[in-house]
C-alpha cells in the first residue's frame, strides 16, 4: 500500500434521527482528512454529506424510524460516498434534482444543488434494494503550485 | 445553540455551532415562541458562533424572515463568516436580508423605518 495514497473504507449505519446528521458529517470530514483535502475540500464534502443524510432522514420515511447508510472509500486521494435509505424512493429524479424543487414548503430545495455544486460527480437513482441510492465523487482541487519555488 | 435578547422592538437571536436540521429546529423554535409572546417585531440573527450552514439553516433562517415579515418587522443579519455568508448569497438570501458587519449596523438597520 502506498503511504501517500491510502486505500481506505467506512461504513456507518444510523436510524433517521436529526441527531445524526452531524454524526455522520463530521465522521466523513475526519475520514477524508486522511487524504489530501485542502480546509475548503473538506467543508465542501460536509456540506454534501450533509445534504445526502438530512434527505435520508427528512424524506425517505415519512413518520416512521428507518435506517440510513453511508459507505466512504478513499481510492488515491479519490473519494468516493454512497449514501443509502430503504425509503419511499423519488418518483421523477431529474425533476427532484431541479435547483428549487422542494416537496416541502418550509424548505428550499437547495440539496441536490450543493451535493452537484460541492462534489466532482454527483448520481441520484433507486439502491439495489430500492430506497434511494445518492453516490458522489470527490477529488482534492489542484494545489496551486508556488511561485519561484523552482529557483533556476 | 440559540439565546436571545430583546433590545426595545427587536429580538435578538445569538446562533452557536452547527446550523443544521437540528439548529435549525431549535432556531424556529425559539423564535416562534419569543415572537408568539410578542417580545419585538424585527429580529436580528447573530451568526458569529456559526461554523456551519447547509439548506436546512438557510431554510430556517428564510422562515424567520417570512414570520417577520408577518409582523411587518425587518430582520437583519450579522457576523457570517466568509464561508457562511457566501453561502447565504448562493441560495439567494443576501438579496433578502442584508448581511451587516457588527450589531450596531444590524440594529440601524432594522430601527431604519
Ligand atoms: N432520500 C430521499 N427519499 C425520498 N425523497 C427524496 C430523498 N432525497 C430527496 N428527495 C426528494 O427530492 C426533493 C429535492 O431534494 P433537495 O434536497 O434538493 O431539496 P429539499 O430537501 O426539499 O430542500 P432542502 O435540501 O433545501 O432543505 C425533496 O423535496 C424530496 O421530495
Ligand atoms: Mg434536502
Amino acid at each position: 500500500m502506498d503511504l501517500d495514497r491510502p486505500d481506505n473504507m467506512m461504513r456507518l449505519e444510523f436510524l433517521n434521527l436529526p441527531a445524526n446528521v452531524g454524526v455522520a458529517r463530521n465522521a466523513v470530514a475526519t475520514f477524508a482528512a486522511q487524504a489530501e483535502f485542502t480546509l475548503s475540500d473538506v467543508e465542501e464534502i460536509r456540506l454534501a454529506v450533509s445534504e445526502a443524510v438530512t434527505n435520508a432522514v427528512v424524506h425517505a420515511y415519512p413518520g416512521r424510524r428507518g435506517w440510513v447508510r453511508v459507505n466512504a472509500r478513499l481510492s488515491g486521494s479519490l473519494l468516493e460516498l454512497t449514501v443509502d435509505d430503504d425509503g419511499q424512493g423519488i418518483a421523477d429524479v431529474a425533476l427532484a434534482r431541479q435547483a428549487s424543487y422542494t416537496t416541502d414548503p418550509e424548505r428550499m430545495g437547495l440539496g441536490f444543488s450543493f451535493m452537484e455544486a460541492f462534489s466532482d460527480r454527483l448520481e441520484v437513482g433507486p439502491g439495489p434494494a430500492g430506497g434511494t441510492r445518492v453516490f458522489m465523487v470527490k477529488q482534492p482541487a489542484a494545489v496551486p503550485r508556488e511561485e519561484g519555488s523552482s529557483s533556476a | 445553540m440559540v439565546s436571545h435578547e430583546v433590545m426595545g422592538n427587536t429580538l435578538l437571536l445569538r446562533l452557536r455551532g452547527d446550523l443544521d436540521i437540528r439548529g435549525a429546529q431549535e432556531l424556529r423554535l425559539a423564535a416562534e415562541n419569543l415572537l408568539r409572546g410578542g417580545t419585538g417585531r424585527s429580529v436580528i440573527l447573530d451568526l458569529t458562533g456559526v461554523e456551519f450552514v447547509d439548506s436546512s439553516g438557510l431554510g430556517a433562517i428564510l422562515g424567520r424572515y417570512r414570520q417577520v415579515l408577518d409582523s411587518a418587522g425587518r430582520m437583519a443579519v450579522y457576523g457570517a463568516s466568509p464561508r457562511v455568508a457566501s453561502l447565504l448569497e448562493v441560495a439567494g438570501i443576501t438579496g433578502i436580508i442584508p448581511l451587516h458587519e457588527s450589531l450596531d449596523r444590524a440594529l440601524a438597520y432594522v430601527k431604519e423605518r
